[in-house]
């Protein structure tokens, strides 16, 4: 491969290119890809926010306020699986921005970190496989023969 | 028998938790956990059994206390 200043032909030397005009032209694209970086993961912050909200919603209707079933109950293991796993993969990406950025959303890398460990709190709950026994013993302790 | 003071207590942060906004989950989770601290110490069960066993007294907390509200929107 040739470089540009290789003699070719006989003819003089083409100069070196103007090295300080390409890294600033590419510290420009830099900035462009960064701030459409963070403007998309601040967009599927956002998504992921009104989904959980959502889901909320649901699970109070569904799984608290009424008598959920069987399908009830997989399905919202599910949903919350998949919460579960968008947050942290949003969470994982957060790392890559500065404090600085974030902030251009109004969001820090601790709010995440909590947002996904509510999200992971619900999952546990949800697919809590505690001693069927204890439990029992423990909801008698508590409300007497309420439950 | 009464709903104890302590896992109305739990129920609440739990609620708030769920509901707030996400500047608060920090604030609000590190309340939910203490909440749960508290219960389970006083019934001498783990966080993970005392979660279980009042899970299914949350929905009848809710109703009793006019809930859910209707959820803020986020800005």
């Amino acid at each position: 491969m040739k470089t540009p200043d290789a003699v070719e032909d006989g003819a003089p030397p083409r100069p070196l290119p103007d090295r300080e005009v390409w890294t600033w032209v590419n510290s420009l694209i830099e900035d462009v890809r960064r701030e459409e970086e963070s403007d998309a993961f601040a967009q599927n912050l956002g998504r992921w926010d009104l989904a959980v909200r959502t889901f909320r919603r649901a699970e109070d209707e569904i799984m608290y306020l009424d008598d959920p079933s069987e399908p009830d109950r997989r399905f919202c293991l599910f949903l919350l699986h998949t919460l579960a796993a968008m947050g942290n993969r949003l969470l994982i990406h957060s790392q890559q921005f500065t404090a600085q950025e974030l902030d251009r959303f109004g969001v820090k890398h601790g709010q995440i970190e909590a947002y996904v460990a509510e999200v992971e709190e619900s999952l546990r709950e949800w697919s809590n496989d505690a001693d069927p026994q204890k439990v029992s013993d423990l909801e008698a302790a508590i409300f007497g023969a309420k439950t | 028998m009464p709903r104890p003071e302590s896992i109305a207590a739990v129920h609440a942060a739990k609620y708030d938790l769920r509901w707030c906004s996400p500047e608060e989950k920090e604030c609000k989770l590190e309340s939910y956990h203490e909440a749960l601290r508290v219960a389970a110490s006083q019934f001498g069960a783990s966080v993970t059994d005392l979660k279980e066993a009042i899970r299914k007294d949350f929905g009848p907390w809710m109703k009793e206390n006019n809930l859910p509200k209707a959820p803020v929107e986020p800005e």
